[in-house]
């Protein structure tokens, strides 16, 4: 009865949202007309009214960043090209544009060298979303299962063996996908944000008190470790961390 | 009425004019005002129309050397007739300092005329006493000076003053060969001397007195340090033509030669600093008034060529004294030092004309490259405040060229390949929207359900075949079993007796004798072989079994009254357990 109810109300919600969508996909194309036309401010105007329905799609967030760049704010560009990559990490269109935006930034970061192992990995979590690799999991999990009740209830030694060795084998996938599911998940739970003012310093301590450290310019993207009262603790792409101010840092969602 | 008016004004002024002519003058004269100790000065009272009881001044600090001589002239001019009346003394000073001539009165038609007092510098003795020498310099200490002249004597730092020094020289003197013994270095200064390509003589006044002058030098400065700064004084060797009492044949003046070493004396300029109220980060220390821009030659290019950018300043003020900002440009874009020009004209009013930086940008890759907008600022002395300009943002488009990062594509083949280029690409249109805060299914609780799940049922399957399994023996075994389980209940007490001969048996064969009283359910006390065997005859199949059960009871009996070893004994009580266990099997 009880698992009725939740799935009316499941289909009630899905309907609304649906509505919503089919609201939110007319905005979409009003606003790909409008940065068709030229009319880039219109266009960033429709998509932010996506947004701001609690949709998304990385699509959503590529033309908007398009928009910004074309319009040449710097910040907000890179704000969301970066949206965009976390939403489809291995978008070749994603990747290329937002290098333009990159180009537009004033700070040039390098970054810390990474093992050839640790990019492979890197390019194995893009491929799926964690949703994917979850549910990845969860179906090897049940077909190794599956495989080995088979196992159980065939008499005959060959097929025994087949499906044993089988559901052993897709038992140690699965496990494999929950270890990158969950890498995948700890990877999003990093928080992102992109400097949103001309210029600003960096402090070893979270005071004025403390020594300048570096300055950062706009549209530079900085992982945020730590925070205390008005200050976050940001780390760049080279490994150099500071304390900055709140204000001038737009997380990521 | 308007010939009336005009007839009286002439009437009016020829009125005026008459007494005009009769008007008296009673005044000091000194030979000199300046004089050593030792020399004798001449003091000369005169007055233009008689007058009688002349009062001469006490003459307080001189000694009356001689005199009073009176003398009297009476000319006729072209018919107008002058009249003076002189009272002469001759003074030495007993004293260095500043001495005064004190008034002296006459009575002139009745009433009363008093001279002005008069001072004089006494000071140090001269070695030649009113020589032709002493005096030619008293003559040309009088009538030479040099002045400094200052546009501004509390500027602010940085803020352009001039000095001007001209030479003032009277008419009855004349100046030649002029030189410069000590140049003024301006230390604490920026200096710039303006050039005077030839001296020219002016008309001035100096202190009242009609004088000529020249221009010497000017020079523009701007002060570098706040506080009190001096100026050293400029020294100049003047040759001077100083005319004497004696008169060559032809009756003209002669002069006299003399060189003459005059100075300015130092004077101190006050510098105030800028204020610190409202002074822009960005001060770079411009003080003036100027006008500021950020050119670019071109805004849209491809990579393979290069843009210049030029930061201007142009106006009056300091110009070469502050540093221009920098370009802030995007680190992609690779950004040459800058190429300095200076376009600068000093004149009185300071500098003026431009600066400009010219910085080399070349764009290594394709996009779009924002110019920030520079701020540049400035104190302006007159309005007294800063300023702050700043250039507009600008975007350079860099519209081709390979996109950061990318590696390159080799061309491995001669043939013209197709490759696009890579290029800022087009929006998406397609997309499938998903709402934003949606709840991740790993680690929520139905995922975990799903993940522990499979293994829980896989553990029910397994245990459930197992005990299948269990119950698909076959009949036999579990019949066993049974008996064996009637077999160990009867016989327990047997073996709990074991080891102790008369016991055992006694309970042995108890226990046979109940087992069969309760498998064959008979009341009977009569437990007679025979009667057992016919009992069990009629329901059993197998003979061997009965056989088996008769010879556990004789073995029994035959035990009772024999000797028997503890061995035989546990040999006895399995074969009795067998026995049941046969038995129960048939029955």
């Amino acid at each position: 009865m009880k698992k009725i109810l939740t799935c009316i109300l499941l289909s009630l919600f899905w309907s609304l949202l649906l509505v919503a969508q089919d609201d939110a996909t007319q905005l979409f194309s009003n606003g790909n007309a409008a940065y068709n036309g030229g009319n880039y401010a219109l266009a960033i105007e429709k998509y932010e009214a996506i947004l701001e329905q609690n949709l998304h799609s990385p699509a959503v967030y590529f033309n908007l960043a398009n928009a910004h760049y074309r319009l040449g704010n710097v910040a907000q560009s890179v704000y969301y090209f970066e949206q965009a990559k976390r939403l489809a990490p291995e978008d070749q269109a994603i990747e290329n544009n937002s290098r333009f935006a990159l180009n537009m930034t004033r700070d040039a970061i390098e970054e810390l060298p990474t093992t050839q192992l640790a990019q492979f990995q890197e390019r194995l979590l893009g491929i799926f979303s964690l949703e994917s690799w979850s549910i990845i999991t969860l179906c090897m999990l049940w077909l190794a299962i599956i495989l080995l009740v088979l196992y159980r209830l065939n008499s005959l030694m060959l097929y025994k063996r087949i499906f044993f060795s089988s559901a052993i084998l897709i038992l140690l996938c699965s496990l494999t996908a929950l270890f990158y599911t969950q890498q995948k998940y700890e990877q999003l739970q990093v928080v992102k944000g992109v400097v949103y003012v001309e210029e600003i310093a960096v402090w070893g301590e979270p005071n004025q008190r403390a020594d300048e450290l570096f300055l950062l310019h706009e549209g530079t993207t900085v992982e945020v470790i730590d925070d205390l009262n008005n200050w976050l603790k940001i780390k760049i792409a080279n490994g150099s961390e500071g304390w900055i101010q709140k204000e001038s840092l737009r997380l990521l969602d | 009425m308007q010939k009336l008016l005009l007839l009286f004004g002439v009437i009016s002024v020829c009125l005026l004019s008459k007494p005009a002519q009769a008007q008296v003058s009673f005044e000091t004269k000194l030979s000199k005002n300046r004089m050593g100790l030792n020399e004798r000065l001449r003091v000369s009272f005169v007055m233009n129309q008689n007058g009688d009881n002349f009062t001469p001044p006490s003459f307080a600090g001189f000694t009356v050397v001689g005199g009073p001589n009176q003398s009297v002239s009476n000319s006729w001019v072209n018919g107008v007739k002058s009249f003076s009346k002189t009272y002469t003394y001759f003074l030495t000073p007993n004293q260095k300092g500043k001495l005064t001539i004190g008034q002296a009165t006459i009575e002139i038609d009745g009433e009363i005329f008093k001279t002005s007092p008069q001072s004089i510098e006494v000071t140090q003795a001269v070695n030649n006493p009113n020589s032709p020498q002493a005096r030619a310099n008293a003559i040309a200490d009088e009538n030479l000076h040099l002045v400094t002249e200052i546009s501004k004597s509390n500027p602010y730092i940085n803020e352009a003053i001039t000095v001007i020094y001209k030479l003032y020289f009277s008419s009855e003197i004349s100046v030649s060969n002029v030189n410069e013994v000590e140049m003024p270095k301006y230390g604490d200064f920026w200096s710039h001397l303006i050039p005077i390509p030839k001296l020219e003589i002016k008309r001035g006044e100096y202190k009242g007195q009609p004088y000529n002058y020249v221009v010497w030098r000017k020079t523009v400065l701007y002060p570098q340090k706040k506080g009190k700064l001096i100026l050293e004084p400029l020294t100049l060797n003047v040759s001077v033509d100083v005319p004497t009492n004696r008169r060559d044949f032809f009756g003209n003046r002669v002069y006299q030669k003399t060189p003459k070493v005059i100075t300015t004396g130092q004077r101190s300029i006050r510098v105030k600093d800028l204020p610190v109220e409202g002074k822009p980060d960005d001060f770079s220390g411009a003080v003036g008034d100027f006008d500021f821009n950020v050119t670019f030659n071109k805004k849209a290019l491809t990579s393979s060529e290069s843009f210049q950018a030029t930061i201007k300043v142009t106006g009056r003020g300091n110009l070469n004294l502050f540093s221009l900002p920098d370009l802030k440009a995007p680190s992609s874009l690779e950004v040459y030092e800058p190429e300095h020009n200076e376009k600068i004209n000093t004149n009185l009013l300071g500098m003026q004309g431009s600066v400009s930086d010219t910085y080399t940008v070349v764009p290594q890759f394709q996009g779009k490259y924002p110019i920030p907008s520079i701020p540049f600022s400035f104190f302006d002395p007159v309005k007294e405040k800063y300023v702050t300009l700043r250039s507009e943002e600008t975007m350079v488009d860099v519209y081709e060229g390979p996109v950061a990062a990318t590696p390159q594509q080799k061309k491995q083949d001669q043939r013209q390949l197709i490759v696009a280029d890579p290029y800022f690409e087009f929006i998406k249109l397609n997309t499938s929207l998903t709402p934003k805060a949606a709840t991740t299914f790993y680690r929520s609780s139905l995922f975990w359900t799903l993940w522990i799940s499979p293994v829980i049922l896989y553990i029910l399957f397994a245990w459930g075949v197992r005990r299948k399994e269990n119950t698909r023996v076959d009949p036999q075994r579990v019949k066993q079993a049974r008996a064996n389980r009637l077999a160990r209940k009867y016989l327990s007490s047997a073996r709990n007796s074991l080891g102790d001969k008369t016991a055992f048996y006694n309970a042995l064969e108890r226990a046979l004798h109940n087992y069969l009283r309760a498998k064959l359910t008979i009341e009977t006390q009569d437990f007679s072989k025979d009667k057992i065997v016919q009992l069990l005859q009629a329901r059993v199949e197998y003979q061997e079994v009965i056989a088996t059960f008769i010879a556990v009871l004789s073995q029994c009996e035959a035990a009772r009254y024999a000797p028997s070893s503890e061995v035989s004994m546990q040999a006895d009580f399995d074969q009795a357990v067998q026995a049941i266990t046969a038995l129960d099997r048939e029955l």
